[in-house]
């Protein structure tokens, strides 16, 4: 190699499915001042989530990566930029890699232990356990799921709250299924307020099985009156796994005076005020026949209804 | 300006209006006529050149799917088992067995420059039955001189032990670094993490190469030898680096192509993505097209990396890769086409095809959009009903036709077996459906040339002569046309580019034989000449 010697940069390998909160734990650690000098590299593709304050105050910098998830690709990129990283006339002490969502964690690991320059210093698992029966069930994500449960220990659980003691249970066990040696570590809920919500299913809430039907399907529902719009918000985010989105113009009950548009899609709902009046009607648009005419007949019902009540 | 007119033995213009023409005449850079002389000098004075009467002229082809990473590739030593072309014109005969892969890399090394690795590439294990290249065979090479072979998948490269020793490689615990039964490295390295310690040692990246002034003339030169005048750069980083080479070099007046580069999507949050293709188009010019943007989802089918529904691989257990979770996938086709802008997605695999339908159907229901030709790239294995789905998606496909020749071979025994090849890069059954296709090579992958791509889209003939799946054959016609007009569409070109007619740029291939003649196949036919904007280039 270079000849060098050189203590080389602990990285901490964050790895988890989509959605499961690795950026919301990267800036708890950088909240929590357990970053020092770090540089965070982001293998992932969707908006950068990180607050930029945050990190500009622990002196690090933030790359993306290109070509595509860093496990498997060719990935001159990821290896040009470790090469280029460790040549800084001033290399970080610290690298967190935010693995991408379909990363197989075990060529990362290898990589950053074999790799000049660097040493793995710590690997965690980000699990989503509201989301993973359904990741186990998607025939096209589960192999690459359940690598991720196989090869790391250490697995910080996430969005368990909203689920009920035995439907923990279940999931736990099928995670000791996959890795026998897993330790646990339960998070508390996510404080970002911009990252992805998950599907999570309030106790007591309606469910809506994936399975009852694939096609796509728009549905109109009108709305009669001023409604409650945390109960909607609830009942759209419930029905995650099948809603694809819903926009339309509402009412709510605390400010009818007011039309809003409501623009929500999976993880993100947002409320804006309009001018003048506006036909109160919802548009969804999601998977399965059935299952919007249940979420419709829901939102008919329990929203309207508690609107006016 | 002055009226140039081309007579020639035979113009195929791809105008279904005005199938054929005896002369080309060109105004402004621009078709003006291929009508007989006499009604051309209605439009005023001309000027013969006659330098191309005996010549057969065509739209200028379009390689709707390639890498300037070919611009760099050839800077390094080919040990490919097919015969190849290098930019220059350099004729590179195959290498089929271990003794003249160790013959040509000897001979290299007496011109190579001392403590310097000697890099090669090109060399496809998957043609060496019962012959492994190992460090043995490099080390009685050279166990002194570093020597390092990438593998024609770019996942892959065998290394001497002079390199073993200098990458301290066998300390090393990494999966892809083989070893034998007493523990003792073999030479191979395999994926990423392993042939990392070689990339970090020696400072080779090639992408980055890729994106510099001198990738891209090389790039344009091979482009050129064989008769194709647009070319695209379906991977670019957009960099602010990359648009300013490729801005500084198109504009130079012998740059002999049009060049379209796609946005690497991966790369980029999706607003800046966006917003950056908005701010490259304003570079665009007459050579240099801005505009569209790429998806890469799974593998390669001879990597074992392309995600197939059952029954999956013949050979391999598993399935293969995604580049990035599906969810992100639907996210930026959704985002990109909100953006107007143009989609084009690597699908190899049937899951990948479906994954990319659904998206496209969620994106075109939330935000109906006419013409949008979002373009599945590859669709090896695009299944019937996939098509009739595309076909109502409005989406347009660039057909993999090359890879019936390379690999067919290989698909029909090791990876997908016989039915599946069958209908492998079907582009008969686009055809019946009315789909707007291409077809393309995926240079570097494998070789620039649009009259072999035809030529194996119309014989589907692999390279021991196997023919696999006569039913989605296509004809001479049709293959010419898959590429010039059917590329060109992919592109949302084909207002300036694709055919011969007027109003159209004059970009033009030279042939020595014609194209549609049965007697000669389509991969004997040669390239002359090129024009570009009526103009011979050089």
């Amino acid at each position: 190699m270079s000849g060098q010697v050189v203590p080389g940069i602990a990285v901490h390998l964050l790895c988890g499915f989509l959605g499961s909160g690795k950026t919301t734990r990267i800036n708890t650690l950088i909240r929590r001042g357990e970053l020092h000098d770090a540089l965070f590299l982001v293998n992932d593709f969707g908006s950068l989530n990180i607050d930029a304050e945050l990190i500009e105050s622990s002196e690090g910098g933030v790359l993306r990566l290109s070509n595509g998830c860093a496990c498997c690709g060719i990935s001159g990129n990821l290896s040009a930029q470790l090469s280029g990283v460790r040549r800084w006339q001033r290399p970080p002490r610290q690298l967190v890699f935010e693995a991408s969502g379909v990363a197989r964690p075990r060529p990362l690991m290898q990589l950053f232990d074999a790799a000049g320059g660097y040493r793995l210093d710590r690997v965690e698992l980000l699990v989503d356990l509201s989301a993973l029966d359904n990741l186990l069930r998607d025939a096209s994500v589960s192999d690459i799921v359940a690598a991720q449960l196989g090869d790391i220990d250490d697995m910080l659980i996430n969005r368990w709250q909203a689920m009920t003691n035995a439907a923990c249970q279940e999931e736990i066990r099928r995670i000791t299924e996959w890795n026998s040696g897993a330790r646990l570590q339960w998070l508390e809920p996510l404080e970002d307020s911009g990252a992805p919500r998950a599907g999570a299913t309030a106790v007591g809430g309606p469910s809506f099985p994936v399975d009852a039907g694939t096609e796509l399907v728009t549905r109109s529902v009108g709305l009669s009156g001023p409604l409650d719009c945390e109960r909607l918000l609830l009942l759209l985010d419930a029905a995650r796994p099948v809603l694809l989105r819903a926009k339309g113009f509402l009412r709510s009950r605390d400010a009818p005076e007011i039309a809003q548009l409501l623009q929500w899609t999976p993880g993100q709902a947002r409320l804006t005020v309009q001018q003048g009046d506006k036909p109160a009607m919802l548009v969804l648009i999601g998977k399965g026949e059935r299952n919007l005419e249940r979420l419709a007949a829901l939102i008919e019902t329990e929203v309207t209804l508690a609107g006016s009540a | 300006m002055a009226i140039t007119v081309y007579p020639a033995r035979h113009i195929h213009t791809m105008n279904p209006s005005q199938p054929s023409g005896g002369c080309l005449a060109v105004k402004d850079g621009r078709v003006l006529s291929l009508a007989p002389l006499d009604e051309i000098r209605a439009f005023g004075d001309v000027v013969v050149d006659e330098r191309f009467a005996d010549k057969v002229l065509m739209p200028g082809f379009v390689e709707g799917h390639s890498h300037a990473l070919e611009g760099v590739i050839w800077d390094y030593l080919y040990l490919g088992w097919f015969d190849k072309v290098a930019p220059d014109g350099q004729q590179w005969p195959g290498v089929r067995d271990a003794e003249s892969i160790q013959q040509r890399l000897a001979e290299n090394l007496q011109r190579h420059p001392s403590g310097q690795p000697l890099i090669a590439w090109g060399f496809d294990p998957i043609y060496f039955a019962g012959t492994r290249l190992d460090k043995r065979l490099l080390d009685a090479v050279s166990s002194e001189v570093p020597i390092v072979v990438m593998h024609a998948s770019l996942h892959v490269m065998t290394v001497n032990s002079a390199v073993i020793r200098a990458a301290e490689i066998a300390s090393k615990r990494v999966d892809g670094i083989v070893r034998n039964g007493a523990g003792e490295c073999s030479g191979e390295l395999q994926e990423m993490p392993a042939m990392h310690l070689v990339f970090d040692l020696y400072g080779i990246d090639l992408f980055e190469e890729a994106s510099r002034p001198h990738a891209l003339k090389q790039y344009a030169r091979a482009a050129r030898r064989e008769g194709i005048t647009t070319i695209t750069d379906l991977l670019n980083p957009l960099s602010e680096s990359a648009i300013e080479a490729m801005r500084e070099t198109t504009v130079a007046d012998d740059f002999p192509v049009r060049l379209v580069p796609a946005l690497n999507a991966l790369a980029w949050e999706p607003e800046a993505g966006s917003e950056r293709v908005r701010l490259a188009m304003q570079s665009n010019h007459d050579k240099l097209r801005f505009g569209i943007v790429k998806l890469v989802t799974d593998g390669a089918i001879q990597n074992f990396t392309a995600r197939l529904m059952w029954p999956g691989y013949l050979e391999v257990e598993g399935n293969g890769v995604w580049n990035a979770p599906p969810e992100t996938f639907h996210h930026m086709v959704q985002h990109y086409h909100q953006a107007g802008l143009q989609l084009h997605i690597h699908t190899n695999g049937d899951e990948a095809v479906e994954i990319i339908l659904d998206a496209l159907e969620e994106a075109l229901t939330l935000w109906p959009r006419p013409d949008h030709r979002h373009t599945l790239q590859h669709v090896q294995l695009i299944r019937q009903n996939q098509l009739y789905r595309a076909r109502a998606l409005g989406a347009c496909l660039n057909i993999f036709a090359n890879h019936i020749y390379y690999w067919g071979d290989i698909h029909r025994t090791r990876t997908l077996g016989f039915d599946r090849c069958q209908r492998l890069e079907p582009t008969a059954s686009a055809d019946r459906l009315g789909i707007t296709f291409g077809i393309h090579c995926d240079a570097p992958v494998t070789p620039l040339s649009p009259l072999f791509t035809a030529h194996c889209a119309h014989t589907r003939q692999t390279a021991s002569g196997d023919i696999l799946g006569t039913a989605e054959t296509i004809s001479r016609a049709r293959a010419l046309e898959a590429i010039t007009l059917g590329a060109a569409r992919t592109l949302h070109m084909d207002h300036c580019i694709g055919s011969l007619e007027p109003g159209k740029w004059a970009d033009v291939a030279v042939l020595d034989n014609d194209p549609l003649d049965p007697a000669l196949p389509l991969s004997a036919v040669k390239v002359h000449a090129t024009l570009l904007a009526g103009v011979p280039t050089r």
